[in-house]
């Protein structure tokens, strides 16, 4: 296998590869998605550096300021920069989007696929689990996560994380139970594979875009769902900066500052479409099953 | 079919009883001591462990958990701080969001459906980037952000409606303009998720041979459309329907929180912000037990509407 990786460019590998870049590339749609998820990752990752203010400071001589050239996107009922805390509020939406993806994939993935693999019993236990936790509506279990452990964007990521694992059980253990009935499964037993060998070496590698694009829509849900939590109080806790906790605060103020409830949504909506958009440009290239 | 019923309520009956363990469980993990809050002011050791006797906390938990479960069984849920009847709280609270879900799905499917259907029929054409632009942003903006949008529009700026509230059905007019609001703003998401949905039956219903077969026989694009296109394709929106019902719980408790509704889900996040444990666990039971019904009868519509799920 390693010898075939090394022959560059002519290998079906890297012609795939290039297939599915130029393939992305004609998708301005796709293309504009992760340019602006790009974006949002490094206003997340370099917001002391971007914003003008740090996420806490008061200007007391402005307060509920309108959008000027000092404050361009005006300030709150504490004369805090809204601009500074949409730049802050952004490294809650992606820690929270990212990480509860990646732990919900890692616990998903491995018991989806268990079940799709051995059947009989063992798929019986996984189907059941499964429809007990989607038997919970998220916000419930992420709301019943908060009461027990306490309110914390740590919590709420686990609780978001949690809340996406029954649907991607679904997912990995109709893949497995598909990708198994392939012709190179009998043949990598007839060369003496064992079942962890077959799992990791021959389905998972086979189940990688149909995972990306799940996790690229997984994100975006993530990113407003920690928005919902923090807005009810069961997320990120002032004075901490998250685009949902900014939205509770201009709850008070909607009649005379309208502008504090529609600055950080608008932050929510551009990064939830923009994820939304890469998914299914991704979906698109990567899924054979819609490709026309 | 006896049998496919069978083996389908019997599954449901296990996820249900597996279930009412998890939120039995759960609701005991909350830190803080269920006795105590239910003596309130009260910290007199022998009323503590009067109230612990009383509620059977004294006891071990396979016992409280049984006891639980045949009072349930029965229709009883207990009582919550305030004394009142969980079960009753919860029986006047659901008609509530009841109404509001089903005016909500009504909005989706005015809209969900026929803009899916008018997408694939028109595919490639600009009704059809229209209708999958709205369903994106649709799916992209969050509920609760809709609803604040709504009311600096509708509510504050032109006066139209009023921000919130709940007015009972004896008043049908005033009831409507309080609910059309939350209506639409838990609606839109379903919208979009439905408009996709349909788009990409119809677009599979529209390959296959039976509409080429009908299209042969000369029938009218209408009739083709409608007749068989269309019935094919709502067959999986059944499905759907089934698994929106948690994320419609979910949009209920944030719709009903802004819009100030008494309904289901506001009372789930009251009774979690109190810590009102026997409130909390009916809240979830109910809840759940929806859930699982709803899916059984979307499975039974489903295999009436498919019959070639009855045999796998």
């Amino acid at each position: 296998m390693s010898a075939v990786d090394t022959v560059t460019l002519t290998s079906p590998r890297a012609r795939r590869r290039r297939l599915l870049r130029k393939r992305f590339l004609r998708r301005p749609m796709a293309v504009a998605g992760l340019v602006v998820v790009l974006a949002f990752v490094v206003t997340a990752i370099f917001a002391p550096l971007l914003a003008p203010y740090s996420a806490g400071a008061t200007d007391f001589n402005a307060l509920l300021a309108h959008p000027s050239a000092k404050h361009l996107l005006g300030t709150d009922s504490l004369g805090r920069d809204v601009l500074s805390r949409i730049i802050w509020g952004a490294r809650a939406s992606m820690q929270a989007g990212f990480f509860s993806t990646v732990l919900a994939i890692l616990v998903a993935v491995p018991i989806g696929m268990i079940g799709g693999y051995y059947r009989g019993w063992v798929d019986t236990v996984v189907a059941r689990v499964t429809d007990v936790l989607l038997a919970f509506p998220f916000l419930i279990l992420a709301v019943g996560f908060a009461a027990i452990f306490g309110a914390s964007l740590l919590n709420a990521t686990l609780a978001l994380g949690i809340g996406a694992v029954p649907g991607l059980i679904r997912i990995a253990r109709g893949e497995t139970l598909a990708l198994r009935e392939e012709d190179y499964i009998p043949a990598a037993i007839a060369n003496g594979a064992g079942d962890a060998t077959i799992i990791f070496k021959h389905i998972l590698p086979n189940m990688t875009s149909t995972l990306i694009v799940q996790a690229t829509v997984t994100i975006p849900t993530a990113i407003v769902g920690e928005a919902v939590l923090s807005f009810l109080g069961l997320g990120v806790q002032p004075p901490t900066p998250s685009w949902g906790t900014m939205l509770q605060d201009a709850q008070s103020y909607l009649s005379t500052a309208p502008r504090l409830a529609i600055f950080p949504g608008l932050a929510i909506v551009l990064a939830a479409l923009a994820f939304n958009v890469l998914g299914d440009g991704l979906r698109d290239i990567l899924d054979p099953r819609t490709t026309r | 079919m006896g049998g496919f019923l069978l083996r389908k309520t019997g599954a449901a009956l296990v996820v249900l009883w597996l279930a009412s363990m998890l939120v039995f469980v759960g609701v005991r993990a909350i830190p803080g001591d269920p006795a105590i809050a239910l003596g309130a002011e009260n910290r007199d050791p022998a009323v503590i462990a009067a109230v612990r006797h009383k509620y059977l906390l004294d006891r071990p938990l396979p016992v409280q958990y049984a006891h639980w479960v045949w009072l349930a069984l029965h229709g009883d849920l207990g009582v919550d701080q305030r004394e009142l009847s969980v079960a009753h709280t919860i029986v006047t609270r659901i008609p509530i969001t009841l109404e509001l879900a089903i005016l909500s799905m009504l909005v989706a499917t005015l809209v969900g459906l026929p803009a899916g259907v008018i997408a694939a029929v028109r595919r490639g054409k600009p009704e059809d980037y229209a209708a999958t632009t709205g369903a994106l942003i649709g799916l992209s903006v969050p509920h609760f952000w809709l609803g604040l949008l709504f009311i600096i529009w509708f509510a504050v700026d032109l006066h139209w409606l009023p921000a919130s509230g709940y007015v009972t059905l004896h008043h049908p007019l005033a009831n409507l303009e309080h609910m059309v609001m939350p209506a639409i703003v838990l609606g839109a998401g379903f919208a979009a998720v439905l408009m996709r949905q349909m788009r990409s039956s119809m677009l599979t219903s529209l390959g296959t041979d039976y509409v080429r077969t009908a299209r042969a026989k000369g029938l009218s694009e209408w009739r083709v459309v409608g007749h068989h296109a269309v019935r094919n394709s709502l067959i999986t929106i059944t499905t759907l329907i089934g698994l929106q019902l948690g994320a419609l719980i979910s949009g209920a408790v944030i719709t009903e929180t802004i819009f100030g509704i008494a309904g289901f889900g506001r009372l789930t996040i009251d009774a979690i912000d109190q810590r009102d444990y026997t409130l909390i666990q009916g809240v979830v039971l109910v809840a759940a037990t929806g859930y699982v019904v709803v899916n059984l009868l979307v499975d039974v519509v489903y295999s009436l509407l498919n019959p070639r799920i009855r045999v796998s």
